[in-house]
């Protein structure tokens, strides 16, 4: 008998703009995927509960604009409209991922305590491609995972830290021999301890500013014309694949 | 009762560290320190209690506006805190704000962060009826500095003057109540007389007296015009309004509708001495040489072109792309963020009124030289540094809010753009086959969606059709209206209109559907009506802020606004779906069938034109062209033992045209929507300048999208002809050089030129629009959309003197590719592979950089010879798609040199080839080692092959003009073997990348 797919809820917002290639990301991981408005989850339009999928991605973007910072306004939205069955969603151990605009907007609500994302140290957004190396981190999202190359594409993904953080750095930025203290250009933003995922005490929230979802095909690495092509697959689809076998086998 | 907040950073945010380096270089050792706080403006219902109140803006301070890991904040009245910070010891102060009633996206996203906190009822927040953000800056200086200087610094680099206000005080001199009544001012500008509609004389009114009501009006129309609308209205016996007057305007105007492409053209050719060589008459620039070859090739492919927003193509079976380039350049040299800003969310725009979604984004601009001295630019003119980051953070600010990867573009510089800068910027878009209607009926109701109306942008249609400087901006800030042509954008805004603008299409809820662009609704609307009639409700139109006479509402020309067709029975679905989307949407009446267009305001008529005369009235035009070359000089030549080429390499590759634009590509998101294939930049360190971007916009197809473009103003000083064949040709040879054919590629034109009116100008445009239809009838490629921008021109208040651009031709690519997994990138791929020089190389160092390092322009500017292209394009071609290629570059800029040295250093490589195996064709006395390494003759390619598919290469180019004339390096050399067989230019491809990517990042 066919198993029945694990549902993921890809949420938009105004701005939202890297939900098409997160859907396509979670779909290519074996998940059914529903991409929804907020509004259609809070609100009079509401036509959806959090509560019937098993996984939550919140895309890039720029959300609102990004005014008073990045990923405040939509915080702000589930602070304030979503707030309970948010609550009931990351407490009951489903995934929760959270890419570039997506990761802020986590970042905002206080789901990580203290923890924030500033203008980029160099003062300008940036789009290139960095390596990241995990700390050893209990993030579902992460396993298998080393090293990996991933772009990014951010102004504010400056990682700072107030007194009571409720997260671990999961990812950090590092230079081509695996430093993980290497300063700029490897870590793209300043962000501290060299931070570009964090995830939550229980593995299962996960925040991160590269985006895995744009490298899915071999096609989308920038060295694809340089290198015989092995696989067909981009390195980034593992940490889809990840939460996916996470729900199917673990919960 | 006005309440503030002020945030107070407890790190360093380095967003302000730029205004710092400002502040540090103009005021010298003046200069201690700077901080930047966000300041913020809150209105309340005048009726709210002061201690309700106060709580409230406690509670947004903590919870909405500040970031409370890094940030504190203070607040409360504004005449307390103003007066605190009297009585404080503050270093000098400047408090800054958009002017009221610009817009101003983050106070109105903050209000609604304000109502969504409110009505989740925890927090018992009363009403709140504005929020307005501002800065404050605050500067240590030594003692001393005058306020006139502080003054001149923040009108310098912290605020445009159009469009932004400001107060400045230096330490002990804050004047509280010169703070409360600015900031008031935020919130008290509207007029609040009523709306009136006034009656023009013009009936009876002399010749100079409709001149002077053109001229004072601004509506840029001639006499011939204005006796023509006179005409009009001694028919119908009376005097238009200035609702209708504003209407023909716009509706009239050379941005809308193309006179001088339109005209008919005595055109003259004369030698250079004088005597004339050939007459002609041309019916109309556009439809003779432009659209009529597009007709003549009669490709089954073409969707659409030159009748819709955008050109349309078929893709493959099922989708269809489209691609639109515009300028925006009087509004980019006035206010360059603003300008930029909205040049890239209006040709969105376009893309969007043809019902697809936005895929990519190009941007080519054009600027003054960098670190032009103060003294060389005329008053009123920005420096072009200031240009230039402006318009790059403007694009950057758009395009990535949007979410469209901005993929392709270029950079140049010239002191022609000194005073009229040229802003392009192109979007690509994808839709479903038939998925545009343009189906509306009678009945259907006329809906406007997005943005609100202010009074941004008015008169930019017409304004854009009078020169800068001189007259129209003094009479621009006599009247105020030189502010009001500058738009202000809000991508978010425009996000949610494309979000909504594609479930409503999918679901068929539009008959048809069209921009806000220039002229604002008189031109959407009246556009839309044109055959079937149109009444509009004006006072429906929901606007900013009060006090827009209807003229105004009528012209305005904000942004982010769709009109719609929607025929009644899907309006409440319709409704449903915007309120969803969170997207404004208003009925404003009915598609007639009566022929007429009927504008009411409150139920009363203000305006009655027929559609027939609006947009079959404006009198034809008969301009006259010249066109006589330049007399030729000898180009200088180099003394045989010359050995100078290594130093000439070098200084071509930091000339900042040729110099790596990486510092501005990485700004811009170029992979968001994943489909980005070949990115703008490649090669081992992603870093190499890329001749096309590859798209792969279906997920479950490897069919993509190449999009290319070709710009060369420089050979346009010897010959616009010639000029525009170059300019066509880099743009094929850009896109075949990554992998496509010419089997199903289009091409864009976008002309800027100076004042049509003067005969030698409109002879160089009538030239370069003869290549056009030339070269696309030789090559086969149809022009599938265009825009011309003229007028570009500049008058000296001081001197009096005109300066136009050069004319300048951007030619914009794009080309299906049937498989991406065969493209090919520039970069180097490997020690020991072959070189291989494609096409032929002529004595052609006219308009050259070469001719440039020696102060010249003159000698053989580059032509095309179209046989020997398509032959090079074809087998080249062939040989990419049979897999026997693995890096090619096109020869362009610098010519073979520099292309050499960017294959080289993109890949991390060395190269050494021959200049005695180019193939050569010219006079045996110019067949220089300058003309071999710099010459810049089109159709051609570096290509670097494996030794192992050398015969199959030689074969697939069987027929065309090549020769192996080097091989790669593993070492960091770069060596080129001279015709007398001694080296010529050797040096370190490590020293040719540090010259070439250091300019830019300096100047940035």
């Amino acid at each position: 008998m066919p198993q029945k797919k694990v549902k993921v809820l890809v949420l938009r917002a105004a701005g939202i703009n890297c939900d098409a290639e997160m859907v396509e990301a979670w779909e290519k991981a074996g998940a059914e995927v529903d991409l929804r408005h907020i509004n259609e989850i809070a609100g009079p339009h509401a036509n959806t509960r959090l509560d019937d999928y098993a996984i939550l991605g919140v895309p890039g973007g720029f959300a609102y604009g990004d005014y008073l910072g990045a990923g405040k306004l939509v915080a702000n939205e589930i602070i304030y409209r979503l707030k309970e069955p948010f609550q009931r969603f990351v407490e009951s151990g489903r995934p929760v991922l959270g890419v570039c605009n997506g990761f802020q907007i986590l970042a905002k609500t206080g789901l990580f305590g203290d923890v924030t994302l500033l203008p980029n140290e160099s003062g300008k957004f940036e789009c290139r491609w960095i390596t990241m190396q995990n700390t050893g981190s209990n993030s579902v999202f992460l396993r298998g995972i080393e090293q990996i190359y991933l772009p990014i594409a951010h102004g504010e993904g400056r990682v700072a830290f107030g007194t009571d953080v409720k997260a671990e750095v999961s990812l950090k930025y590092c230079g081509p021999d695996g430093d993980t203290a290497a300063s700029y250009p490897w870590n793209p933003n300043g962000s501290v301890q060299n931070a570009g995922g964090i995830s939550s005490p229980s593995g299962t929230v996960f925040g991160l500013m590269p985006h895995p979802e744009r490298f899915i095909s071999a096609y989308q690495h920038p060295h694809w014309t340089r290198q015989k092509i092995k696989e067909v697959e981009g390195a980034g689809l593992k940490f889809f694949t990840n939460a996916v076998e996470y729900v199917s086998n673990e919960i | 009762m006005l309440y503030c907040v002020e945030l107070l950073p407890q790190v360093t945010i380095n967003t302000a560290s730029r205004f710092a380096d400002e502040a540090a270089a103009f005021f010298g050792e003046s200069f201690n320190s700077l901080k930047h706080h966000a300041f913020y403006l809150l209105q309340f219902d005048p009726n709210t209690p002061a201690e309700i109140a106060e709580r409230a803006v406690e509670i947004t301070a903590r919870r909405l506006l500040a970031d409370t890991v890094t940030q504190t904040y203070r607040g409360g009245p504004v005449e307390k805190f103003f007066h605190n910070l009297a009585a404080e010891t503050v270093p000098a102060l400047i408090l800054a704000a958009n002017r009221p009633g610009v817009t101003d996206a983050e106070g109105e996203s903050a209000l609604q962060g304000y109502r969504v906190m409110a009505a989740s009822g925890e927090l018992d927040l009363p009403e709140l009826q504005m929020i307005r953000s501002a800065a404050l800056y605050y500067l240590e200086l030594a003692p001393g500095v005058a306020t006139e200087k502080l003054a001149e610094f923040a009108r310098l680099f912290l605020i445009n003057d159009l469009v932004q206000d400001c107060l400045v005080f230096v330490p002990g001199t804050i004047k509280p109540e010169r703070l409360l009544n600015f900031v008031n001012g935020q919130f008290n500008f509207s007029k609040d007389k009523p709306p009136t509609v006034k009656t023009i004389p013009l009936k009876d009114a002399a010749p100079e007296e409709l001149e002077k009501i053109s001229r004072e009006g601004l509506l840029a129309l001639n006499l011939a015009e204005m006796q023509a609308i006179q005409a009009y209205y001694r028919g119908v016996q009376r005097d238009p309004t200035d609702v209708e007057l504003e209407t023909l305007a716009q509706t009239w105007s050379e941005h809308c509708v193309h006179k001088t492409f339109k005209a008919t053209i005595d055109y003259t050719e004369y030698d250079t001495d004088g005597q004339v060589l050939n007459e002609s008459v041309i019916n109309g620039l556009f439809k003779s040489l432009i659209a009529a070859p597009t007709y003549q090739l009669k490709k089954d492919w073409i969707v659409s072109a030159f009748v819709d927003n955008a050109g349309i193509i078929s893709f493959d079976e099922n989708y269809d792309v489209s691609f639109k380039a515009e300028t925006h350049n009087h509004p980019s040299a006035l206010e360059p963020f603003g300008g930029a800003n909205t040049g890239l969310g209006g040709v969105i725009r376009d893309v969007m009124a043809v019902s697809a979604k936005p895929i990519a984004s190009t941007d080519v601009f054009c600027f003054g030289e960098p670190n032009t001295p103060a003294e060389n630019i005329p008053a009123d003119v920005l420096s072009p540094t200031r240009i230039f980051q402006g318009v790059v953070d403007g694009v950057r600010d758009y395009g990535n809010k949007m979410g469209i990867p901005t993929v392709n573009g270029a950079i140049l510089f010239d002191q022609g753009y000194l005073a009229n800068p040229l802003v392009f910027c192109g979007t690509v878009g994808l839709a479903p086959k038939n998925a545009h209607p343009r189906n509306q009926q009678i009945g259907d109701r006329v809906i406007v969606i997005g943005g609100r109306t202010g009074r941004d942008g008015i008169h930019g249609a017409t304004f854009s059709s009078i020169e800068l400087g001189g007259d129209a901006q003094a009479a621009g800030s006599a009247t105020g209206q030189a502010a009001s042509v500058v738009q202000i954008g809000n991508p978010i805004e425009e996000k949610k209109t494309l979000d909504l603008m594609l479930k409503a299409r999918d679901l068929k809820l539009y008959s048809a559907v069209t921009d806000c662009g220039a002229g604002g609704l008189s031109s959407a609307i009246g556009e839309m009506g044109a055959d079937l009639g149109v009444r509009v409700e004006l006072s429906e139109v929901p606007l900013k802020y009060a006090g827009l006479e209807p003229w105004e509402i009528w012209v305005s020309e904000a942004q982010e606004r769709m009109v719609l067709a929607v025929p009644p029975a899907n309006l409440a679905e319709f409704r449903r779906l915007c309120e969803l989307e969170g997207v404004e949407v208003t009925d404003l009446g009915e598609f007639t069938g009566d022929g007429q267009l009927t504008l009411l305001y409150n139920g009363e008529t203000v305006g009655q034109l027929s559609m027939n005369f609006l947009h079959h009235g404006l009198p034809p035009r008969r301009m006259t062209a010249k066109w006589q070359p330049p007399a030729p000089k000898p180009a200088e030549r180099r003394p045989q033992s010359y050995q100078g080429y290594t130093s000439d390499l070098l200084r071509i590759l930091s000339d900042p045209n040729v110099a790596s634009k990486e510092a501005v590509i990485r700004v811009y998101d170029h992979e968001v929507q994943g489909a980005t294939i070949l990115k703008p930049l490649v090669g081992v360190a992603n870093d190499g300048p890329g001749d096309a971007a590859v798209l792969k916009p279906l997920t479950d197809s490897n069919r993509g999208l190449v999009i290319s473009n070709g710009i060369n103003p420089r050979y346009g000083l010897l010959d616009p002809y010639h000029m525009a064949a170059c300019a066509i040709d880099e743009a094929i040879r850009n896109a075949v050089a990554v992998g496509a054919s010419l089997d199903r590629m289009a091409l864009l034109d976008n002309f800027c030129w100076g004042n049509p009116a003067v005969p030698e100008r409109l002879g160089e445009l009538t030239r370069a629009v003869l290549a056009c239809r030339d070269y696309a009838l030789a090559f086969g490629l149809p022009f599938i959309s265009g825009k011309d921008s003229l007028n570009n021109e500049f008058k000296d208040m001081a001197s009096g003197k005109r300066v136009a651009i050069p004319g300048t031709l951007l030619i914009s690519a794009f080309a299906v590719l049937e498989d991406v997994t065969k493209a090919v990138t520039m970069d180097l791929k490997e020690a020991g592979n072959l070189l291989y020089l494609v096409g032929k190389t002529k004595p052609e160092l006219g308009g050259s950089y070469f001719a440039k390092l020696r102060g010249q322009v003159d000698g053989e500017v580059p032509q095309v010879d179209t046989a020997a292209a398509l032959r090079t394009f074809k087998s080249l071609n062939r040989a990419i798609q049979g897999g026997m290629v693995r890096s090619c570059h096109d020869l362009s800029e610098g010519g073979l040199a520099v292309a050499a040295a960017e294959m080289a250093f993109a890949g991390g490589l060395g190269v050494r080839y021959d200049l005695t195996h180019v193939p050569y064709s010219g006079a045996k006395t110019d067949r220089t080692n300058a003309a071999l390494l710099f010459s810049e003759s089109p159709s051609r390619f570096l290509v670097e092959v494996g030794p192992d598919q050398k015969a199959a290469f030689e074969k697939a180019l069987q027929g065309t003009t090549f020769a192996q004339i080097g091989q790669v390096l593993e070492e960091d050399e770069y060596t080129v073997t001279g015709l007398t067989t001694a080296t010529v230019l050797r040096t370190h491809v490590s020293t040719l990348k540090k010259a070439w990517q250091t300019p830019l990042v300096e100047f940035e």
